[in-house]
């Protein structure tokens, strides 16, 4: 026999679930915009049911319900698609900071342009024909001089500014790897309280959210892969570097993350590649001037200048030798300069054919300057057999194609993590239409649980006041 | 597919921020006119583009040269015209001289070949900017210089050889004479010589010694090493030791042949990619031959000007004709060549006026945005842009809340 007050505690269960309902879809649309967050359902179940034993037959003719319950409020997941997506933001971010820092690169060679390198050696070279045609003229010899000056100051901007791209991913590389750490410690922490939710049988969602979302970071950051554990706990690793394991999180540094070359997704990948790269330009630019420095002192040792000196002066036996162009000791982009001697005296320009050391050549022989000129169109062993500018310009090219291909696949990374991201709104997001379904079939399931307590209130009324009243 | 709210914010946003994107790199493109702001945007056009930069930097030097090769050579044969003219007066000296009976002419006759001479070296000066065309690559040393009068007419002259007269002062002494093989060459004192009062006479003794048989001395003074005027022309056939040959006196006309002082060394200009062509035409080949000859045909004038004339003069007078004939044909081969190469060099000019024309060309084709096509694509970006905005606007403006009471 249920008891007489069967009815209201049944209307009560239905009372309080539509409101516990209702407080998740209020909670689903106060998160609607809230990032990472995913839509919680109140999950229904009907209580335990009661067996009633009939007053007459004593036979039990079925279960009575009693009433509902809310059994779980869980969030909706996917886990397919988020392993996905954390691929995705590692693609995106690694193409995306390697396109910016090759963009900076190439902003550093300033090509093409009239103010760029390229220009300036070529004006370099050719203006010693203008010593050719008049190497009587100190005035024309001073500015082919100081065209080499010219030269010689692009080169030292190009390096310095290559050097402050390297410095500026230094920075960068160290802030990441100490955002890394500080999201393994919150996601080990995280581990901690959503195991202890879990043991006390409660499922903490929005820690859970949160977590998903620092695991989001993490793989911005490096390729990650997180497992979930039977207890609800997430290991991390990235690459094949071990970040969080349980509730300890591990402190890693690039020597770590590269150590098993596992590491090739993610900023911190995208800034050691990018590394390596800059590396790799500012060894060619400093080959580059190297050659330069070597070709020009060698045409000037071999000829003459006003005063008759030629010859290489470190060879001993060099009774007046020629003093270099560009410092024999400079030889790498930071460090190529004219020498002072030469800027001082443009009569010091071995502009003429060598003769008998110190004897002056005649005034209007110009005919080394040519040799000068002609260094343009010389291809040099250490240069790959070719020209200076050549040399340049394939340097350039190479940068500007590794700049386009990160473009490239950087849109493409960009359209994925779109795709992806729609796929994982669509399960895990909050439709305010929905919720608003939702919200009135709970309004309206409430409104019937509190009329069946009236109906139930009454109907116990009928019973109470046909026995007592009168 | 089960649509959120966050789905379609993130679909508008990304597609808006694309339109956007798409909208400014047109509009960056206009506004700087370039389709390559950076080597990424066209990294093989990039390389064209400074390739082509190259060439064009060293087509604008080539254009330099042939313009600076272009002024030596036009110079050069304007002079060269100058001589032939001079040398045709020459020919009608000579062949007055040679038909002549009235020996009063000859003295008349050969001052107009000093006078031709005199021309002639200044002709041989000619410049451009700055540098002798005639002195090979001794471009800062006249080629010619006139013998030119004593500084003053020595009055004194001792036995231990000095020349009168100088102006106090320091004075650099040296000759020019020829050896018995007929070469010729030039010494000069090491150190100067002071005169410490005006009028005080030039010690010639600090020369160095003469080769032996040596003749046509002439002494050479001067307030630089490099700044030299003839002096005394000696008969001597030396060695001279000036001791025993009184100096001074008048050398009037002047007499002997101009030395060349510059060498035979050539400049040439680069007037294209393994091209060059020779600018200056050292003068000793052209204007060494037509002195000698001056020389000769004066000599003889003045030879059949004395009493009694000297035997032979006059055959000598007639043989000049044909030699003046032999240094004039040298002199237009010269210039036709000199001609030649400024021909060319127009020629080579115009071509590479044409090429750079290509270029710039070439070069806009590639980096050079073009326009009618850029302003199309801006009004198709900017269509699809305001289209999406207004979509957008629309998109969220219904939801069931509005209708839910």
């Amino acid at each position: 026999m249920p008891s007489t007050f069967l009815g209201i505690s049944i209307g009560n269960s239905g009372l309080q679930a539509a409101q516990t309902a209702e407080n998740v879809v209020g909670h689903n649309i106060a998160n609607a915009n809230t990032p990472g967050y995913s839509e919680q359902t109140a999950n229904l179940t009907e209580s335990y049911p009661f067996t009633p034993t009939d007053g007459q037959t004593q036979l039990h003719p079925g279960q009575v319900g009693t009433g509902v319950s809310v059994s779980s409020i869980t969030r909706a997941t996917d886990a397919f698609t988020t392993a996905q997506l954390r691929d995705a933001y590692g693609n995106q971010s690694y193409n995306g900071t390697k396109q910016s820092s090759l963009d900076q690169v190439q902003s550093v060679f300033n090509e093409p342009s009239t103010t760029g390198l390229n220009n300036a050696l070529g004006s370099f070279f050719q203006s010693f024909q203008d010593v050719a045609n008049n190497p009587e003229d100190p005035g024309v010899r001073a500015s082919v001089i100081q065209n080499g000056v010219a030269v010689s100051q692009i080169f030292h901007n190009m390096a310095q500014q290559l050097t402050d791209v390297s410095n500026g991913l230094n920075t960068r590389l160290n802030t990441d790897i100490t955002l890394l750490n500080n999201y393994g410690k919150q996601i080990a922490s995280l581990n901690g309280q959503i195991n202890q939710s879990l043991g006390t049988g409660q499922q903490p969602n929005d820690l859970m959210d949160q977590r998903d979302q620092l695991i989001d970071a993490v793989s911005k950051l490096g390729n990650v892969t997180a497992t979930t554990m039977p207890n609800g706990m997430v290991n991390v690793s990235v690459g094949n570097t071990d970040l969080v394991v349980g509730i300890d999180a591990y402190t890693v540094d690039t020597t770590t993350l590269q150590s098993n070359h596992s590491l090739n997704g993610g900023e911190i990948a995208a800034i050691l590649d990018s590394q390596t790269a800059v590396t790799g330009y500012q060894a060619n630019l400093d080959t580059l001037a190297g050659q330069v420095v070597n070709a020009v002192n060698n045409v000037q040792f071999g000829g003459s200048d006003e005063y008759g000196n030629t010859g290489d002066p470190s060879v001993v036996t060099n009774t007046n030798p020629a003093t270099a162009f560009f410092n024999t000791a400079g030889t790498t982009a930071s460090t190529i300069n004219v020498t002072n001697a030469l800027q001082n005296d443009p009569k010091l320009l071995a502009a003429s054919a060598a003769g008998t050391p110190g004897t002056p050549p005649p005034p209007g022989d110009g005919s080394n300057a040519s040799n000068f000129a002609a260094l343009s169109k010389a291809s040099l062993a250490g240069l790959n057999g070719q020209t200076p500018q050549q040399y340049y310009q394939a340097m350039v090219s190479g940068v500007g194609a590794a700049a386009s291909a990160a473009q490239t696949a950087l849109s493409s990374a960009s359209v994925t993590v779109t795709q992806l991201t729609q796929q994982k709104q669509s399960v895990t997001g909050v439709s305010t239409d929905d919720e608003m379904v939702n919200m009135m079939k709970y309004q309206t399931a409430y409104q019937a649980a509190a009329r069946f307590i009236n109906t139930s209130n009454s109907m116990l009324g009928t019973l109470i006041n046909g026995l007592f009243g009168n | 597919m089960r649509v959120t709210d966050s789905m379609r914010t993130t679909f508008w946003q990304s597609n808006i921020d694309s339109n956007l994107t798409n909208l400014n790199k047109v509009q960056q493109e206009l506004a700087t006119g370039r389709q390559i702001n950076q080597p990424s945007d066209d990294p093989a056009g990039t390389a064209e583009a400074m390739s082509i930069g190259q060439s064009m930097v060293e087509n604008k030097q080539y254009q330099r040269n042939v313009t600076a090769a272009q002024s030596v050579l036009s110079t050069t044969s304007g002079a060269l015209a100058t001589v032939s003219n001079i040398m045709l007066t020459a020919r009608q000296i000579a062949s007055q001289g040679a038909n002549s009976t009235d020996s009063s002419n000859y003295q008349a006759l050969a001052q107009q070949i000093d006078a031709l001479t005199s021309r002639l070296v200044s002709v041989s000066n000619t410049t451009v900017g700055g540098k002798y065309v005639f002195s090979g690559t001794n471009t800062q040393t006249p080629p010619y210089t006139l013998y030119p009068q004593p500084p003053a007419a020595p009055t004194a002259a001792d036995d231990s050889g000095t020349l009168g007269n100088f102006p106090a002062g320091s004075y650099f002494v040296g000759y020019t004479f020829t050896y018995p093989n007929g070469g010729e060459s030039s010494v000069s004192a090491a150190t100067p010589v002071t005169v410490a009062t005006t009028n005080d006479s030039i010690d010639v003794d600090g020369i160095p010694p003469l080769p032996a048989g040596a003749t046509g001395v002439n002494v050479y003074v001067g307030a630089t090493a490099n700044s030299m005027t003839l002096a005394q022309n000696f008969a001597s056939t030396g060695p001279v030791t000036v001791t025993t040959a009184p100096i001074g006196g008048a050398v009037s006309p002047p007499s002997g042949i101009p030395v060349y002082a510059g060498n035979s060394g050539t400049s040439s200009a680069t007037i294209g990619p393994n091209s060059t062509i020779q600018t200056n035409t050292p003068g000793n080949t052209i204007f060494d031959p037509i002195f000698a000859t001056l020389n000769t045909l004066k000599t003889n004038l003045l030879n059949a000007a004395a009493t009694p004339p000297v035997a032979g003069a006059l055959d000598a007078i007639s043989a000049a004709i044909t030699s003046i004939d032999s240094n004039s044909r040298t002199v237009t081969t010269t210039n036709a060549q000199v001609g030649a190469k400024i021909n060319m060099l127009q020629a080579t000019s115009q071509q590479i006026t044409s090429q750079t024309t290509q270029y710039t060309q070439s070069l806009s084709n590639i980096q050079d945005v073009d326009l009618a096509s850029a302003y199309v694509q801006l009004q198709s970006d900017q269509n699809v842009y305001q289209a999406s905005l207004a979509a957008t606007a629309k998109a969220f403006q219904y939801n069931l809340v509005n209708y839910l009471q």
